[in-house]
């Protein structure tokens, strides 16, 4: 009697495990490719944001001693524009900042774009979305100028030193062009 | 070795998990009563999670990732949490009995305790590496203590206190739960200050 | 008990987060907005519909040995088909979410309905006992962001309100005034319901307390007992 219930408590608990498995990899080949398209739309939008005149853009691979707030690089197929997208370790460290940044040709930034900054604290935080923070950036060639947000420091100076590594990025990108030249 | 100094500092007082991050507020507010009861609970949570992310991440960096199941991380966690801390029970229960006599009762509350699993996730998605995790996990552990100590004091000079009677019990343990979460915030930017990151 | 009582008393008498004090974790982080609040609920309550009424539906097959570790898959199991359906098709309200949302395996009202309804019920009073349950978690949390965003951000739902907007107290945005508006809220209802025994915290109204063994051997039941001196 005690070794049946024992039996069955296992069946139980392993067929529950069973169901609740397959349901999950059901759920999960709906919702993947879904998941991977809004991802991918996002950052598109976010490209076309910092960069309005390109003609499309190609994922820069193997750069070098890509800084850890650089997630991924883009080229503009058409000028010689490049986008980045970068995060930005606010005030939530599993929530980063999502940056997207555009640079023209001379290495002088075009736009910033905010993707998300869903970690930060509504209302302070949050504040790196406004225009008068992020129009700062235009046209800048280095980080001369620009300023955090007083009131919001964490965040604004974290968003400060993802760009200014985003800076160093585009500078290895030119010198190794030159170098090719 | 800076790298972990850093995140040991963040997680104990920056980002505390009761009272910056809001979790395992259940445990916070309800034992922390009297001193030496807020301090072995808080001793039996450091001590799981440092268990708990030592046997979760592998599991979700050689097992799941790799197989493409990492969306299973949530109900995987959640087993090896409860199963690991009825392990530990038993083990104490049979060899360290003093030990279990001053934590053991605490063990179960901590299964369903969410800044346990919060730190097995959280350390994923940090993307830390093995080592940062264990330390990061420490550090977790060690600002649930320090909340739990910290406001033990507080409350004791509650009990003396005269509230309006809508504010007595719970209430008002909030609204000082609210001034020494204040207090923490003073922590805000210590890491950035001290090590120019 | 009808079934409109049994769909009220999870909004009014027995609200979960106001009454009874129970998943306070999201309580406190998500209702920093009014629109991470709602989601917040809506995904709890679809997640403790789902459990409940599998719950109810197995609770003759489940052996009683093994029935948390059940009820644990189970619930973890709808977690993560609503966190991957959100992931989906709600993608800035799963960001914003972040943790939480798994974290709805370890909500005690999800487990607390398991254990004390759920597994004692038929799936329908389950069902209904999950939507009174979650309806009131979820106004619970609507409230408490209404107050939170509107004082602390000067906005409702994202809309800015005029002056307000301007003179926000940031404070009600961040932990300390979570904290502050929780406690007064639960001060508003001991006044309005002049309760006569003020609520204590403790594990008498955690149902992780039964999980913890036999209910008499739970180490918060002797904490209260030394209490009085």
């Amino acid at each position: 009697m005690k070794k049946n219930d024992t039996l069955k408590s296992i069946i139980v608990l392993v067929s529950i495990c069973l169901v609740i498995a397959a349901a999950m990899a059901g759920i999960n080949m709906i919702t993947k490719d879904k998941i991977a398209a809004v991802q991918a739309e996002k950052e598109a939008k976010a490209l076309q944001a910092v960069l309005p005149e390109n003609a499309g853009f190609e994922k820069l691979e193997d750069i070098p001693d890509l800084p850890a707030t650089v997630s991924a690089v883009y080229l503009d197929k058409d000028g010689e524009g490049i986008a980045m997208l970068l995060s930005a370790s606010g005030y939530d460290s599993s929530n980063p900042i999502s940056i997207a940044v555009g640079f023209d040709k001379d290495g002088k930034i075009e736009k910033c774009y905010v993707i998300s900054c869903t970690g930060e604290t509504s209302g302070i935080g949050t504040k790196v979305k406004n225009e008068s923070f992020l129009s700062q950036f235009d046209g800048k060639g280095d980080m001369g100028g620009v300023d955090t947000i007083s009131g919001a420091t964490i965040s604004s100076s974290a968003f400060l030193s993802a760009i200014e590594d985003a800076f160093d990025v585009i500078k290895t990108i030119n010198t190794n062009a030159e170098v090719d030249e | 070795m800076k790298g972990l100094i850093i995140i040991l500092m963040t997680s104990v007082l920056v980002n505390n998990y009761v009272l910056v991050r809001f979790l395992g507020i259940c445990p916070f507010l309800g034992v922390s009563k009297k001193l030496n009861q807020a301090f072995g609970m808080g001793v039996a949570v450091t001590f799981v999670m440092l268990m708990a992310t030592a046997a979760t991440y592998p599991i979700y960096s050689y097992l799941l990732e790799p197989n493409g199941l990492g969306y299973m991380r949530t109900i995987v966690f959640i087993l090896v949490i409860a199963a690991l801390v009825q392990l530990v029970e038993i083990i104490l229960k049979k060899y360290i009995p003093a030990l279990h006599a001053s934590l053991g009762i605490y063990l179960p509350l901590i299964t369903t305790n969410c800044a346990v699993l919060g730190v097995t996730i959280n350390n994923i998605n940090d993307g830390y590496n093995f080592l940062e995790s264990m330390v990061s996990s420490v550090g977790c552990g060690l600002g649930f203590l320090l909340a739990m100590v910290l406001f033990a004091g507080v409350r004791s000079r509650l009990e003396e206190a005269d509230p309006p009677a809508a504010f007595r019990g719970l209430p008002i343990t909030l609204v000082s739960a609210s001034i020494v979460a204040l207090s923490f915030m003073g922590f805000s930017g210590l890491v950035n200050g001290l090590f120019g990151a | 008990m009808s079934k409109l009582q049994n769909l009220l008393k999870g909004i009014i008498k027995e609200n979960p987060v106001l009454v009874l004090v129970l998943g306070t974790c999201p309580t406190l982080a998500t209702t920093t907005s009014v629109l991470n609040a709602l989601g917040m609920g809506v995904a709890a309550t679809a997640v403790l519909i789902c459990s409940n009424i599998a719950i109810s539906a197995l609770r003759k097959v489940i052996p009683d040995k093994v029935r948390i570790p059940c009820y644990i898959v189970l619930i973890a199991g709808f977690v993560t088909i609503i966190e991957m359906l959100m992931h989906a098709f709600v993608p800035d309200l799963y960001e914003s979410l972040g943790v939480f949302l798994s974290l709805i395996v370890v909500n005690c009202i999800i487990l607390g309905r398991a254990e004390m309804y759920a597994s004692k019920n038929g799936v329908v009073d389950s069902a209904i006992d999950a939507v009174g349950m979650g309806i009131g978690f979820t106004l619970a949390l609507f409230l408490m962001a209404s107050i939170r965003e509107i004082l602390g951000a000067g906005t409702f739902l994202g809309f800015a309100i005029p002056w307000l907007v301007d003179n926000p107290i940031l404070i009600f945005g961040m932990a300390p005034g979570g904290f502050f508006v929780f406690g007064c809220l639960i001060a508003l209802v001991n006044k309005i319901s002049k309760k006569k025994n003020n609520k204590e915290f403790g594990c008498h109204n955690c149902p992780s307390a039964y999980l913890c063994g036999k209910k008499d051997e739970n180490p918060c039941a002797t904490v209260g007992e030394g209490d009085d001196k």
